[in-house]
């Protein structure tokens, strides 16, 4: 598994993936919704199988001693160590925000509210939207790995941006789910373990889908 | 004793079709694997190395399917496919740096001695090699990382007169320890005459030949001469042609005939076999 990450990081990441990756700070801007951090390094993922494709690297992977599912493990690692990352900075970046600008006075205006206040929960939020764009991408992709570029990468940034939106809505209309009073910590830590069970459930299952889907495919 | 075996391998596609390919691989042998472009060489080295999947039958590692075994096969035999072009914009260096960490019998020593034999330069990117080098690169991953099986699609296109003789000579020298085998496939006949133990003829999807290649060489006999002596006997001929009163064909052995005044009989060569093969139905 490390050595397939390994193989990922040194001849995968580019530089477009970096610098996105990076935008997860943006949690940081003021009157930004925190959610949309989360969209910008999308951007730089969906680009890792056009530019995986054109350096050959599925033929190239094929070649190691490895497991043909492996390929789709090797990419699904790599996924989730981007994605990891993205939350990781996401959430450095929101417990700055969060000392650096005050909580907003009238905390039932939405727009207000949204612009303004990081949550716990959103990290969990994320980790669902990002295990449901892995289970989209990566079943969708591995099904025709050599044509399906398009297509997988639009539908589950699509399903990822709806996922996250929705999330901050109910963030928004459930106070537990935001406040920092106990109840509301302890909601909200709930709320990010469930997220992170889900984001390892609907990422295996992807790659699962996309493994049994790529067998037979024939390179 | 049968280190890869091929059993009735078939592979459908809409407008090809692999038929029942069988055949085993030795230790100690040097196999040339021939047909004419779309004939189904790359189709069976692509399936015996699990990249495509068969319609029907199965490939043996050690007696075992290579499906169950697939990570300790691909230990142990290396696939190498055109020229080594991945990754155009990394270096030589950083990509052998990623390959080397899956291979347990990697000869660091031994890679750079083929460096230095194909003149390789490492801090070149992988796109500023020439398609030799590309294709010298590639060999010199295959052969250091200690793999005892070599399938190799046309590792000679693209290389000089000299390169082509060095490698068929890194051959010659791999399966002189009776471990490594090698099952390459060519176009180019000299290559085979000059290091092939055995041949493996592919036509339109099914084997019609394996056999040594002594064997298959003494098998067949070529006639030139006078288009009214042999003319007479062209039934006998898998190919044939007569042109301008010349006549000058290819015949199996069994149906030899003497060899009059003014005829000439020698041996075929291979390559002669070989365009018998492919054109005597269109004659």
């Amino acid at each position: 598994m490390k050595k397939l990450l390994y193989k990922e990081i040194v001849l995968c990441t580019n530089i477009q993936i970096i610098l996105f990756t990076c935008f997860a700070v943006f949690v940081l801007i003021p009157s930004w919704p925190p959610a949309i951090a989360f969209v910008y390094p999308l951007s730089g993922l969906m680009a890792l199988f056009p530019t995986c494709l054109a350096n050959k690297d599925i033929e190239y992977t094929s070649l190691l001693p490895i497991k043909k599912t492996d390929i789709v493990k090797a990419k699904a690692l790599y996924l989730g160590l981007v994605e990891i990352v993205v939350i990781l900075l996401a959430a450095i970046a929101g417990l700055v925000r969060f000392f650096l600008y005050p909580a907003p006075e009238k905390p039932e205006e939405l727009a207000y509210f949204m612009a303004t206040r990081p949550s716990i929960s959103l990290l969990g939020f994320a980790f669902m939207s990002f295990g449901v764009m892995n289970l989209v991408l990566l079943s969708m992709y591995y099904r025709d790995p050599y044509k399906r570029l398009t297509g997988p990468s639009i539908v589950s940034l699509i399903v990822c941006v709806l996922l996250l939106t929705a999330g901050s809505l109910v963030i928004a209309f459930i106070p537990a789910l935001r406040e920092y009073d106990a109840i509301g910590l302890i909601t909200q830590l709930l709320t990010l373990g469930a997220g992170i069970i889900l984001y390892v459930l609907f990422s295996f299952l992807g790659y699962k889908s996309g493994a049994k889907a790529f067998l037979n495919i024939d390179l | 004793m049968k280190i890869l075996e091929v059993k009735n391998l078939c592979k459908h596609y809409e407008k090809f079709d692999l038929k029942d390919v069988s055949f085993e691989i030795k230790p100690g042998k040097i196999i040339g694997f021939i047909g004419r472009n779309g004939a189904g060489k790359t189709t069976t080295l692509k399936c015996i190395y699990n990249l495509a999947k068969p319609t029907s039958g199965e490939v043996l590692y050690d007696s075992k399917p290579i499906i169950d075994v697939e990570a300790d096969y691909k230990q142990e035999a290396a696939m190498l496919i055109g020229e080594m072009n991945y990754y155009g914009t990394k270096t030589v260096k950083s990509l052998t740096n990623v390959t080397k960490k899956f291979y347990k019998n990697w000869d660091e020593d031994l890679y750079h001695r083929y460096l230095e034999t194909f003149n390789i330069d490492e801090t070149k990117q992988i796109k500023a090699l020439s398609t030799g080098m590309k294709v010298k690169y590639g060999l010199a991953l295959a052969l250091s990382r200690g793999a005892k099986i070599l399938l190799l699609d046309e590792p000679t296109s693209g290389l000089d007169p000299v390169s082509r003789d060095e490698l068929l000579d890194i051959f010659l020298d791999l399966v002189s320890d009776k471990e490594h085998s090698i099952l390459f496939s060519t176009h180019v006949i000299s290559d085979l005459e000059k290091c092939a133990d055995d041949i493996i003829y592919i036509k339109k999807g099914e084997v019609i030949v394996n056999e040594s290649v002594s064997t298959f060489e003494s098998a067949y006999l070529h006639y030139e001469g006078p288009s009214e002596i042999l003319a007479k006997e062209k039934d006998r001929f898998i190919f044939y042609r007569d042109r301008l009163g010349k006549f000058e064909g290819i015949m199996k052995k069994e149906e030899e005939i003497d060899a009059k005044e003014g005829v000439e009989k020698r041996k075929a060569s291979m390559e002669e076999i070989m365009v018998a093969f492919e054109r005597g139905e269109q004659e």
